[in-house]
């Protein structure tokens, strides 16, 4: 968590360097929560990849997986239950990332007088938007980031229960962050790493309809194709550790 | 009249990579035993009890415990035992009453006050609040068998329970068997090796050789049919290929 609050500061300080006076016209502290969560993206991407390693490469590793599968717990409601835990994660990192970063955006930046994106102030049917119609478009486009990242964490499981390395699984997720944009043409659209990256951004701009709609098919594809093979892997597995 | 079966394997079979780990297995444990499953390290003992948890999936064959199939009725299978298989490990950042206290959230119907019975059971009131980190070996087991006691089991099934223990250790963990098996009735299935060891706590064995079962039954009779004085020489008299 601490790391978040330092990229944050890191982030609002090079931002003033480079800016100078006109920093607090093209980024203020209503504003900056967004531009944080993008900033932060890598962070929480390698956070669910550790706690995903964590959860089930490590604790296969240590032995203590067996600890809940000799209790009464059938295996699918273990996948749920380390589903779930990862879901609360990313909401947890997401609200935490978003709370702090209005706090840091207005100690540094102050509140200002309208919501602006990467220096374009934004307007609804002609007026500026501010306060808390602001906020409200900021946790919309914040809530919608949970999604492919979820979609992200349900693909970084598989691969955790399938390696049961935890190298194996960090390295996947950072490898994806990394060279999913080197991806070029009409497969970027079904990459999960791009719309991660541009799925908040079309809550933003009102005449995205038809793009959240086939981003969100996308990302509903990926949970449910990972959580499957997840859970016929499971279902399958020795746990010989 | 015979005791109720409470653990029964029928043609329990498990290979790895195209070898046979356990071939045929049949076992039976009546209420009220303290069974011995005796073999040499390799054999297939561990395999066994991954099996009958449910940790691994036989190829072929089925374990029923109290009547109830766990690959069909695994929850309520599950509920009527309590085990510890290779050592008993825990989470060493939390204390020994934490863990406890993770493991009771997942038993239907169990309180915390569980938690201090056990542990006042196994004789680890005074350190339960100590980080499982900080327990020697000795604890780690007697916290693994109040683990294994919090859902109430009428079997509880221990993997090598006294390896790595020191003598002292050993005598406790013997102890804490007889004395559960007679006072709270639990009936206990325990692999091991050591057969010194299981002649003074079992009533009843089985040998396990190259994962076939070569020989089950209360203690004197197999020693009695192999025609020896001691258990170790019985087993060593059946595993060689001697009458049983």
């Amino acid at each position: 968590m601490g790391v978040m609050i330092a990229v944050q500061l890191v982030n609002i300080l090079q931002y003033q360097a480079d800016r100078g006076e006109q920093a607090a016209y093209l980024l203020n502290g209503q504003s900056y929560p967004l531009e944080a969560l993008a900033e932060s993206s890598l962070f929480i991407i390698m956070f669910q990849a550790i706690f995903i390693a964590e959860s089930i490469a490590e604790e296969y590793k240590r032995g203590t997986f067996k600890l809940v599968l000799l209790r009464p717990v059938t295996r699918i409601q273990f996948l749920i239950a380390k589903s779930a835990g990862v879901l609360v994660c990313i909401c947890f990192m997401v609200v935490f990332t978003t709370l702090t970063a209005y706090g840091t955006g207005f100690f540094f930046l102050g509140w200002g007088e309208q919501l602006v994106v990467q220096g374009e102030p934004l307007f609804s049917e002609g007026a500026s938007i501010y306060g808390g119609e602001g906020i409200v478009l900021t946790y919309t486009a914040a809530f919608a980031y949970i999604l492919p990242v979820f979609g992200f964490a349900m693909l970084l499981m598989f691969i955790a229960l399938l390696s049961l390395n935890v190298g194996i699984t960090i390295g996947t997720a950072l490898a994806l962050f990394i060279f999913a944009p080197l991806l070029n043409g009409e497969i970027t659209a079904y990459s999960i790493v791009h719309i991660m990256n541009a799925f908040p951004a079309l809550f933003i701009n009102q005449e995205a309809s038809r793009e959240i709609l086939f981003d969100t098919g996308v990302i509903f594809v990926y949970i449910v194709i990972f959580y499957i093979g997840s859970l016929i892997f499971i279902k399958k597995k020795d746990v010989l550790l | 009249m015979a005791a109720e079966t409470l653990l029964e394997t029928h043609k329990l079979t498990k290979s790895f990579q195209g070898k046979t780990i356990i071939d045929n297995l049949n076992l039976n444990i009546k209420k009220g035993d303290v069974y011995g499953f005796l073999g040499r390290n390799g054999q297939g003992k561990t395999t066994t009890i991954r099996m009958l948890t449910g940790l691994i999936f036989p190829d072929s064959g089925e374990v029923v415990i109290n009547g109830l199939n766990l690959r069909g009725d695994f929850k309520q299978a599950i509920s009527q035992i309590g085990a510890i298989v290779e050592n008993p490990v825990f989470y060493d950042y939390l204390s020994g009453y934490e863990n406890l206290s993770l493991m009771v959230n997942l038993i239907p119907g169990i309180g915390k006050e569980k938690i201090n019975e056990v542990l006042e059971l196994v004789g680890l009131t005074r350190r339960a609040k100590d980080k499982v980190a900080a327990y020697s070996l000795g604890m780690k087991q007697r916290l693994g068998i109040a683990n294994a006691l919090l859902n109430d089991p009428q079997l509880i099934i221990l993997d090598e329970p006294t390896n790595g223990l020191d003598p002292q250790g050993m005598i406790e963990i013997k102890e804490m068997i007889l004395q559960l098996s007679s006072k709270k009735e639990i009936t206990f299935f325990i692999s091991s090796h050591l057969l010194h060891e299981v002649s003074q706590i079992c009533n009843r064995v089985g040998i396990l050789n190259d994962g076939k079962l070569l020989a089950e039954g209360d203690v004197s009779e197999l020693i009695n049919d192999s025609e020896t004085h001691s258990l170790e020489e019985a087993f060593f008299n059946i595993t060689s290929g001697g009458q049983h």
